[in-house]
């Protein structure tokens, strides 16, 4: 069960902050289901922002639109994939289509993190990236990218399935979602000693302990967006 | 807004400008001072050409308030045209908006909502009533205001429009509170408007916003327990996809929310919850019965009887408990919440370049960084 959530959406030197990202919890009966998505928009300043924004706001209508029929039956992690597929596959097609027209490109990233009571799935395209924080840290997701970009996304090219990996949610744990902007100037330990479930009691502590994390990002001269969600446990 | 310039005036006619209230489609709404008669004013001011979209908006808004004399709409005081720009002032309503009201607030209780609704569905009524028709197609809590004194008042004409002539098609509404033929630009009758203060008489039960995803009002099922059954039909009804299903206006709207008992079931109601509780009391007895009746001896009940009957127990158990709870998946929302810097819904549809070369996509993505 997710206790509270710290966000950081902080913008680059751009106009715009071409991440964007998206947090929602019901409760069902099938128990509490909580979504949170990390988008990071490629495509400069043409249209990064409009792809990661369509993305999320796509996961959000799916979230409440067609998620709680894959739920109805039951936990199943292959119905919840399937479904959230098909609403990729639509998306990436929507956003190709657009981006052809226009001659842009117009692709996101996609982190996305879905808990139905104790039990977790995580679906990742792209570079962004999920860790899970509790007596240490460990990245949960493979991670596809490298120096010279991603190698897949949503929007651009073929589509391919997101990678998913699953798990149970243990307490006093703690996620943490990050666009890459987070993750290329600081390493694994610092986030652990900034965010660690033990120190992290509240909300605020959260915040500031985020806000932290992206000052320390900008001072080893980070540029790019820095977007993340922390997810306390419980 | 592309027709608003960079500086705008600090006085228009005999008006101060004193801090600007808030911003729409069209113009942009000033707190405004009088220089004589030093009274408040709020100043909607449309930019552009004379004859251009925006101040032809703001004539035709003044039209249709000029119509009405009532305290919950706030009066005309003033229109004049200047050099690029129309004025229109009217009364200064201070207070807080509903939306803001409405955020610290919801779920409210059933018996406030219906309270509010009554007092929204009164004025929409007074619209629905004038003659011809005034339909304001964009009802939304933001565009009501909860003044300092507890009243209600309805603001920003802007998008209303006499039912005289039936064809305006123009696209209106605000996605999750606008009827879905308003938005796919059908012709919309006075039942839009009741749609919308249904998503809104939902919002008010269920604290799901309509306006933040998934951009549509909660189901009637969704709201809590306790709700009766009369205002979950009420939302069912005035939410149907189908117009001619809804009450047609504010005023067959208005007599439903009278007939609304807060918090108290019909007799029907009651009587199924009765019979549901009765019935499985029966089934509950006649096993004590046919137990005890075995273990006294009783050669007419058979063992096999009472090796069924757990199972007939549960059969009917949950036969009953889905008969009774057949209501929605989703009981509460929580936390919707979305950082993003991309305006408006979907995609836009502007700035397409047809019949353009297809690039190759595997070299776009290897330059992306």
């Amino acid at each position: 069960m997710v206790l509270f959530y710290a966000a950081l959406h902080d913008r680059g030197p751009g106009e715009k902050n071409q991440d964007s990202m998206a947090l929602h919890r019901m409760e069902t009966r099938a128990g509490e289901v909580t979504m949170a998505a990390v988008c990071d928009g490629l495509g400069g300043e043409q249209c990064g922002e409009l792809a990661s924004g369509y993305l999320v706001e796509r996961l959000s209508i799916w979230f409440y639109d067609e998620l709680p029929e894959s739920l109805k039956g039951g936990f199943s992690k292959s119905r919840i994939r399937r479904s959230l597929q098909r609403e990729l596959f639509r998306t990436h097609g929507q956003l190709r289509e657009y981006g052809l027209d226009r001659m842009l490109r117009c692709g996101t990233t996609m982190t996305l993190f879905l808990s139905v009571g104790n039990r977790y799935l995580l679906f990742s395209c792209g570079d962004s990236t999920v860790f899970s924080l509790r007596r240490g840290i460990k990245e949960l997701i493979l991670r596809d990218g490298d120096e010279r970009g991603v190698k897949r996304c949503i929007g651009i090219g073929s589509f391919f399935p997101p990678h998913m990996s699953s798990g149970r949610i243990h307490g006093d744990s703690a996620f943490l979602l990050s666009s890459d902007g987070l993750l290329k100037k600081l390493k694994e330990g610092d986030i652990q000693r900034a965010m660690s479930p033990g120190l992290i009691k509240r909300r605020e502590e959260a915040q500031r302990a985020l806000s932290g994390l992206a000052r320390a990002a900008r001072s080893r001269g980070e540029k790019d967006d820095i977007s993340a969600l922390y997810l306390k446990c419980c | 807004m592309e027709n608003i310039p960079e500086i705008i005036p600090e006085n228009t006619g005999r008006y101060r400008l004193i801090k600007k209230l808030g911003e729409g489609g069209m113009g942009c709404v000033y707190l405004a001072e009088h220089e004589e008669l030093k009274r408040y004013f709020a100043v909607k001011l449309a930019f552009g050409e004379s004859e251009g979209i925006a101040r032809k908006c703001l004539r035709r808004e003044a039209e249709r308030m000029k119509c009405f004399d009532d305290r919950r709409i706030p009066y005309l005081a003033d229109m004049y045209d200047c050099e690029g720009y129309t004025a229109l002032v009217m009364e200064y309503v201070k207070g807080l908006s509903l939306k803001e009201y409405l955020e610290e607030r919801v779920p409210l209780s059933e018996a406030e909502a219906v309270g509010l609704m009554k007092r929204m569905c009164g004025i929409i009524e007074l619209l629905h009533e004038s003659r011809p028709v005034i339909l304001y197609r964009d009802i939304k809590p933001s565009n009501f205001m909860v003044t300092e004194e507890g009243e209600l008042r309805l603001l920003d004409f802007g998008t209303a429009l006499r039912d005289e002539t039936g064809d305006e098609r123009e696209l209106s509404g605000t996605p999750g509170y606008a009827a879905p033929e308003q938005l796919k630009g059908g012709r919309v009758r006075a039942d839009g408007d009741v749609y919308s203060l249904g998503c809104v008489f939902s919002y008010m039960l269920t604290g799901a916003d309509p306006s933040r995803p998934p951009y549509h009002p909660a189901a009637a099922s969704e709201c809590p327990e306790g709700t009766s059954a009369g205002s979950r039909r009420l939302i069912s009804r005035c939410l149907s996809e189908d117009p001619d299903k809804r009450p047609q206006n504010a005023s067959e709207l208005m007599d439903e929310l009278r007939l609304l008992k807060p918090g108290r079931e019909p007799l029907s109601e009651r009587l199924s919850e009765f019979l549901y509780g009765a019935l499985l009391w029966a089934d509950i007895i006649m096993a004590l019965i046919l137990i005890c009746m075995r273990y006294n001896g009783h050669a007419a009940v058979k063992a096999e009887y009472l090796s069924v009957l757990p199972l007939g127990l549960a059969f009917l158990w949950m036969f009953l408990r889905d008969l009774k709870s057949s209501g929605s998946f989703i009981i509460r929302r929580s936390w919707n919440v979305i950082y993003s810097e991309k305006s408006g819904l979907g995609l836009p549809v502007e700035n397409k370049i047809s019949d353009a070369p297809l690039p190759e996509t595997q070299d776009m993505l290897s330059s992306l960084s």
